[in-house]
């Protein structure tokens, strides 16, 4: 796997190194767009309309625009003065219950391992958050964006979640239609009630699979297919054997110029395996 | 019962070929190194860095069909052949690099591989990496099947006849074994020791030109004892594809920084874009000269190897 970040876990004056990596893997099918006439990858290019010229990388620079067409530019050591307060520290500032954060605020999940040298104090971190069923409320920056986080116990190890912060979750009063009032009465809500009890099952995830996903890919593996004739045309056919036999001709060669051949135990050995 | 993956015996390098009779020669594949674990159950793939390649090579799954051994594990390279009929890294880096699974059946058809298989470290329920080298050949020799995508690498008695022979035929170099030595789990000693044909190593890229919009070469370094990232020269040429450069063109912008990030100053420094050191990759060369840059690059294929862990090697 694939390290994301490095850093450590700290709470109190307990300092422990660890590893992040991404616990989630995104599976959608990279469609790459091209040009339709000779199947070409596209290519973009920045242009600045006002000086109506090419611009390349170096000559960008990040703006906040804080009026329509009137902007503020925030440079590099700007944002690197503001990242530079923070220390490379998942921060855990309290210890919860897992179930008083609602779903709802969690946003990716990360794997935790243990850094160099945190083998210990990682199990030991574990072993503690298992056994007293906590879960630890953090801060955390990763690449100069400040979050919440949830670092709590799954499986053999730990994981983070990152949480949005009050402010980013919506209130749920701007549902259209939500405050309305209805009569319910209780035979339709035993109806409904009855009914959910009938699809009722324990969770099992392997039984959900991305059916679209399936589908393009066959698209896919059949549209190659059909011109796979010509891709292998393409290659030539090379083989290992003719050249471990190219090899043998060239030791020969050296030997014959040089000395009689030594045949020993060894060369044995190698025939007969070529035979084998 | 689960079989851990282990780290291989590593062989150190050489300049002189050992004499005596206890040492054989074999050549050195160009590829990855791969070990198949089966217990018995199921078979699963690792390289040396204990990271799994089980689902990359499914050629190699079906063990049953070139192993006669219950279970097993093997020590081998995987090979892929250029067009010239050589071993080129390029190639099997287009199978071991792959990282959406889905991909595998479709890049397998257009590039197969062989699996150079050199040693046997576990067999029939036993551990046998503390048998002499020359024992563990022979069990080699009497479980394995070869085939179309499985070879058994042969053992020359003569070093010095096999190296003409490979630099005749242009491979990467041979390795010299000692046959009474135990298979060293996790160990690099001299009982293994390879001279290489061409020299290669991993370097990290710093910087890049462009030429049309499009990056044309590539400014390498490698970090030193200090942790300082040094220059040690720039290869526009090697086994990249136009449209392997132009996809290099887009990766790297996220990287472009405008602090070189060398130490010392390269040449073509005008033109150069600056990029954070992230990117790793292959490099074939000649030699070292003396102001510590390597002569005539050439690029191999971007590799899956931490920045960190490119430093200067010490022969």
């Amino acid at each position: 796997m694939h390290t994301m970040w490095k850093g450590s876990i700290s709470f109190g004056l307990v300092n422990i190194p660890i590893k992040l990596y991404s616990a989630t893997e995104d599976k959608d099918i990279k469609m790459r767009y091209l040009h339709s006439k000779c199947n070409n990858p596209i290519k973009y290019e920045k242009i600045c309309p006002v000086c109506n010229e090419k611009v390349e990388q170096e000559q960008i620079v990040k703006g906040y625009e804080y009026e329509p067409g009137k902007f503020v530019v925030v440079d590099k050591e700007d944002f690197e003065q503001l990242a530079g307060m923070k220390n490379k520290a998942i921060e855990i500032v309290d210890f919860i219950q897992l179930e008083e954060i609602d779903p709802l605020y969690y946003n990716r999940s990360y794997f935790i391992g243990p850094g160099e040298n945190g083998g210990k104090p990682f199990k030991l971190l574990k072993r503690a958050m298992e056994e007293t069923g906590k879960i630890g409320l953090a801060k955390i920056t990763i690449r100069s964006k400040e979050s919440m986080a949830a670092v709590r116990v799954y499986d053999k190890g730990l994981v983070m979640e990152t949480i949005y912060y009050p402010d980013e979750v919506r209130n749920i009063d701007h549902v259209p239609g939500i405050d309305e009032d209805f009569a319910i009465n209780d035979k339709e809500l035993d109806m409904a009630k009855q009914l959910i009890e009938q699809l009722t099952t324990p969770f099992e995830p392997e039984k959900y699979k991305d059916e679209y996903r399936e589908a393009l890919l066959d698209l896919i593996h059949h549209k190659i297919s059909g011109d796979e004739i010509k891709v292998a045309a393409e290659r030539p056919k090379t083989n290992v054997v003719d050249l471990m036999e190219a090899l043998q001709a060239s030791i020969d060669q050296t030997k014959t110029a040089s000395e009689p051949a030594k045949t020993t135990t060894k060369k044995r050995k190698t025939t007969k395996k070529k035979e084998a | 019962m689960e079989l851990k993956p282990i780290i291989p015996f590593e062989p150190v390098k050489t300049d002189q070929i050992p004499e005596g009779k206890q040492w054989i020669s074999q050549v050195k594949w160009d590829g990855v190194r791969i070990l198949t674990y089966n217990d018995g159950n199921r078979v699963r793939l690792f390289n040396r860095k204990l990271k799994e390649r089980t689902s990359h090579y499914p050629e190699l799954l079906n063990i049953q069909s070139y192993c006669h051994a219950k279970s097993v594990i093997l020590d081998g390279e995987v090979i892929a052949l250029g067009a010239d009929g050589k071993p080129s890294f390029h190639e099997v880096m287009r199978r071991d690099g792959i990282r959406r699974m889905e991909r595998v059946g479709q890049v397998r058809k257009q590039v197969s591989i062989v699996y150079m298989i050199f040693d046997v470290v576990f067999c029939d329920g036993q551990w046998i990496n503390e048998f002499k080298l020359a024992d563990r050949i022979e069990i080699l020799s009497d479980i394995m099947i070869p085939g179309e995508n499985i070879q058994l690498v042969p053992s020359f008695s003569d070093g010095n006849t096999l190296f003409e022979a490979v630099k005749k035929q242009g491979l990467e170099g041979i390795v010299l074994k000692d046959l009474n030595s135990k298979y060293a789990i996790n160990g690099k000693d001299h009982r293994w020791q390879k001279k290489k044909n061409y020299r290669d190593l991993i370097a990290v890229v710093g910087g890049v030109t462009l030429r049309q919009g499009i990056v044309n070469s590539l400014l390498l370094g490698l970090y030193d004892d200090e942790g300082h990232f040094c220059y040690i020269g720039h290869a526009g040429t090697g086994k990249l594809t136009a449209s392997d450069w132009r996809e290099l063109t887009e990766k790297i912008q996220p990287l472009v920084v405008s602090e070189r990030p060398f130490i010392n100053k390269p040449q073509r420094i005008n033109e150069a874009i600056w990029l954070r050191p992230v990117i790793t990759i292959k490099i074939q060369y000649m030699e070292w000269t003396e102001g510590r840059s390597i002569r005539q690059p050439s690029i191999q294929a971007f590799v899956d190897v931490s920045p960190e862990e490119c430093i200067f090697e010490t022969l």
